[in-house]
This record gives structure tokens, C-alpha cells and sequence, in this order.
């Protein structure tokens, strides 16, 4: 569905929240389990999200895609996720059943459902730099448009893009060194 | 950005996962929320008291099932491994300040969780048992230790500020993770331990601290966390932590025998310092952490005492402050 629909709704019905949901519900949920990379963190915040977007349709001015509108609510709501003590006792707690310094059951559904080498990777990438080159190389969006979602300069947006280009090109190319002993 | 985006650009277009996690399920459970929740909004206020009165009343069972499960959150966690290497278990311990003794920024005690885990028996069934990276470089660059140290533990997350070596082959790496967001120091600190394995460096063991502390509300001027990591009475030992007075200049830990051990200090962009020292053998009973002024004079003291930390996990250690 275009922007332009979206820009001239006053407010969502439980069917044009659907019809959000049907467009953006994976995009919200990929976006929120790069963050927190926790399945049901992100099935919280995706619900978060939505039911904020629901409450909140009036504030979506339609200066930004709602696409970013949500990503930026899916950032914040993240981030408070990630903030709460009781989400970093839950996720010490699932690495311990995980077994300690092997991986735990995120980790492994990461390395087995992740798309590819390039993305399995990008999630071992800390947070801010996995953070701004997903959305640079998959949604798109300019150094603006992720400093505005972020909400840091675009100073730090650049700075962080060219470690995070760094980091993982080095991680791509040392896989051949890095393997496991047998 | 003007430079061309590298090859691996294009492979992130496409979705990061392979299958599908937003489920007509959790549509469903967000729809139904999202309605009656507007219902809600909408009741008369007798109606809504009623429903806020059950649902306090459901929160107050659940909280007090929580406070008698433990299950209540706390900040200040510490999380300790134990690495594996080809099998053999090696625990890796950390100490931590008594629960009584340090507050936290809810005016709360602040309970360094320890955490053992016994690699040889929970990780059964796990694919990834055996497999340590291995970086088979002899003199890594930085940018391959960071590499190293993101693959051995992904969910860290935290960057190399300082490089020790501690003999041939082995090498202690100071890492943090650190954010300040309304006076409230989030920060991650780790002390991991790498060895040359012939062929290459592992990993070799981790003593890690998550902490929330409230900068403007905390009695503690420097934020102390006791590390260890070895195994087999071959421990190497040490402190790390974070000083929030900007008048602290120096810090040092001084051992029961009197030994003076100076830790290095990392100025932050945040406006915190983070602080590391190794404190050699066997100085292990009694320490005393300073933090001095420019001029040298000592304008903190906290006094730690580490009840055999590594003989004794999960007791932990005590610290006073001296006035």
C-alpha cells in the first residue's frame, strides 16, 4: 500500500491496523530481533509497536515513510526493552540453560535460520554497528534518515557505518581463518 | 558515504532470517489487544476501575510469587563463564562486592550475580561444543582481536580498550560496552582471556560484569569489580571498574602485604573512566582500592575483601568503604 494512504489516515481502525500489520509485520519483527536478537523479546516489541502505532496513528505526520515511522518506534521501544534489568536477568538466564560460553538457544536458531554468511556475521556485529548498516543496506535509508530514527548527529552515523563496514568486511574475510580445530 | 558499497551489500537486501516470525498468531494477539484495549479506553470509569482493580490485584499475586521465587530483577549482574577447550573443563570465576555493602541506583542493594556453569554437562547436545575459533595469526592486529573476541562471544558485544600479555601465549584483554543515558552509567566490562594453542589463539576464559549504576546517586566514587580466570590453581587475577569523580586521577590497589599495584585508566568519550589493574599473585586476602587527586593526595578508599573467590564460587567477596 503507498505512503500516501497512510498520510491521510487520522487514525488506525482494527482494520487498517491489519492492513499495517500485513505490510510492515515482518519488517517490524526483523528490524526489533536485529536488535534485541531474542524470539520472544521480539515478538514483545513487534507487539509493542504496533498497539503504540494503533494508539499513536495521530502523531505520524507523514514527513518520513511509515516504514521509518515504525523502525523508529521499533528502535525506542527496542531500546527500552534492552535497558530493563529484568530482560538482561532473562537473557543471562537463557545463555546458562544455553551452556555457558557455548550458544545459547538465540544463538543457535541465529546460526541455523540466518540467511546466509553475510547475515550471520552481521548479528555477531555489536548492537550499534549492526544497528546503522542494516538500515542502511537493507531499508535504504540515508545517513539523515538514520541519524533522525536513532536520534544521534550524522556525524556519528558516518563514523559508525565505516566501523561497522570495517568490522564485518574483516570478519567476512577472516572466516577461512577462523575455523574450528578438529 | 561516498564510497561504493562492498560486495556483501547486496546479500543484505533480502531478509536476514529464512523463515517467517511474524505469524498470523501474534497478528491475531496484537489485534485483539489493540481492541481491547480501545474498549477499555472507552468504558465507563466504574467499569474501568473495576478491571484496573482486578488487574492490580493479578500483579500483586504475581509479584509476591516473584519475591518468594526470586524472581525478581536486579541490576548489576555479573555473568561468569566457564570456557571449554577440546573437552576439558576449565572454570572461570569472578568476584563480587557483597550484597549488604553496595547500593545501586534504586537505593538498592546491588547483588553481583556469579554465575558457574558446568561446560562439560550443559552443553550435551550442543552443536557448538568443540567448535573454538581459532585465529591463526601470531601477532594479530587489533582489528583481529576484535574479530577474535566477536566470533568466541557473540553475545558480548563489547570492544577492546586495553591488551596485557601474562606470559608467553597469553594474553588478557580488557573490553567494555559502556552508555550513559539520563545519569545512568549501562556498561559492560570484561576481562577474557586469550592463549596461543600452537597454531593459533582461543579464547580461554571470561570474568563479565553488566552494570546499571546512577552516577548522581551512588556513594561509590569508584566502581570496582574483581575478576579471575584460569584454572588449576594457575589463576591470574585482577580488578576493573569505573571511576566517576572526574577529581580521580589515579587509581591503585593496594594487596595485604602492602604492594602497590597502579591501574591503567581509559578516559571515556560518556565521561566515565574505565579502570583496570592485574594484581599478581598471591596477593589474594585483603585489597584496598584508592582513587587519588592530581596532586596524589587519596580521596577514595573502599576496602575489598575476597573471601577465596576462586575456591569458594558464588560467595563472592565484601567491601567497605574507608572513610
Amino acid at each position: 500500500m503507498a505512503d500516501e494512504h497512510w498520510r491521510h489516515l487520522a487514525g488506525l481502525d482494527p482494520l487498517s491496523l491489519d492492513q499495517l500489520m500485513a505490510e510492515y509485520g515482518q519488517t517490524v519483527w526483523n528490524y526489533a530481533f536485529l536488535l534485541v536478537k531474542h524470539r520472544a523479546m521480539a515478538d514483545d516489541v513487534t507487539q509493542d509497536v504496533f498497539l503504540k502505532a494503533y494508539r499513536r496513528f495521530g502523531e505520524y505526520r507523514g514527513e518520513a515513510s511509515v516504514k521509518t515511522w515504525l523502525l523508529r518506534i521499533t528502535h525506542n521501544v527496542s531500546m527500552n526493552y534492552l535497558r530493563s534489568a529484568f530482560f538482561r536477568r532473562a537473557l543471562l538466564v537463557d545463555r546458562i540453560r544455553g551452556g555457558g560460553t557455548g550458544a545459547s538457544a538465540e544463538q543457535e536458531f541465529i546460526e541455523r535460520e540466518a540467511a546466509g554468511e553475510v547475515w550471520r556475521q552481521v548479528f555477531r556485529l555489536p548492537a550499534k554497528y549492526r544497528e546503522v548498516l542494516v538500515l542502511q543496506a537493507k531499508y535504504g535509508l540515508n545517513i539523515a534518515e538514520i541519524a533522525a530514527i536513532l536520534d544521534i548527529p550524522e556525524g556519528t552515523v558516518k563514523s559508525r557505518l565505516f566501523t561497522a563496514r570495517k568490522r564485518l568486511s574483516a570478519m567476512l574475510s577472516k572466516e577461512e581463518m577462523l575455523h574450528e580445530p578438529t | 558515504m561516498n564510497r561504493p558499497d562492498p560486495d556483501w551489500y547486496a546479500d543484505l537486501k533480502g531478509e536476514p532470517l529464512r523463515v517467517r516470525m511474524f505469524t498470523p498468531e501474534l497478528a491475531a494477539r496484537i489485534h485483539e489487544k489493540a481492541v481491547r484495549k480501545a474498549a477499555m479506553s472507552e468504558a465507563p470509569l466504574s467499569r474501568r476501575a473495576l478491571v484496573f482493580g482486578a488487574l492490580a490485584g493479578c500483579l500483586a499475586a504475581i509479584m509476591l510469587l516473584a519475591v518468594q521465587q526470586n524472581l525478581l530483577p536486579w541490576p548489576g549482574l555479573a555473568v561468569d563463564n566457564s570456557s571449554v577447550e577440546m573437552g576439558v573443563h576449565t572454570s572461570t570465576a569472578g568476584g563480587g562486592r557483597d550484597a549488604a555493602t553496595e547500593t545501586n541506583d534504586a537505593g538498592t542493594a546491588n547483588e553481583p550475580e556469579h554465575v558457574e556453569t558446568d561446560s562439560a554437562s550443559s552443553e550435551t547436545g550442543s552443536p557448538f561444543r568443540s567448535e573454538i575459533p581459532t585465529l591463526r595469526v601470531e601477532e594479530p592486529t587489533l582489528t583481529e582481536w576484535q574479530t577474535l573476541l566477536d566470533v568466541s562471544y557473540p553475545e558480548l558485544q563489547t570492544e577492546i580498550l586495553h591488551m596485557e600479555s601474562v606470559g608467553d601465549g597469553r594474553q588478557i584483554v580488557l573490553s567494555r560496552n559502556i552508555t550513559v543515558i539520563d545519569d545512568v552509567l549501562h556498561g559492560v566490562l570484561a576481562a577474557n582471556k586469550f592463549v596461543w594453542k600452537g597454531d593459533g589463539w582461543q579464547r580461554s576464559g571470561l570474568s563479565a560484569y553488566t552494570d546499571q549504576i546512577n552516577m548522581k546517586d551512588t556513594e561509590f566514587q569508584v566502581i570496582t569489580r574483581g575478576w579471575s580466570i584460569g584454572a588449576n590453581e594457575q589463576y591470574i587475577d585482577g580488578f576493573m571498574g569505573f571511576v566517576l569523580d572526574p577529581a580521580i586521577t589515579r587509581v591503585h590497589v593496594r594487596d595485604h602485604l602492602g604492594n602497590v599495584h597502579e591501574a591503567k585508566l581509559f578516559p571515556e568519550a560518556e565521561g566515565v573512566t574505565t579502570w583496570f589493574v592485574i594484581t599478581p599473585e598471591p596477593s589474594r586476602i585483603q585489597y584496598v582500592v584508592e582513587g587519588l587527586d592530581e596532586n596524589g593526595n587519596v580521596v577514595y578508599g573502599e576496602s575489598i575483601s575476597l573471601r577465596s573467590m576462586k575456591y569458594d564460587l558464588g560467595k563472592g567477596s565484601s567491601s567497605t568503604l574507608v572513610p
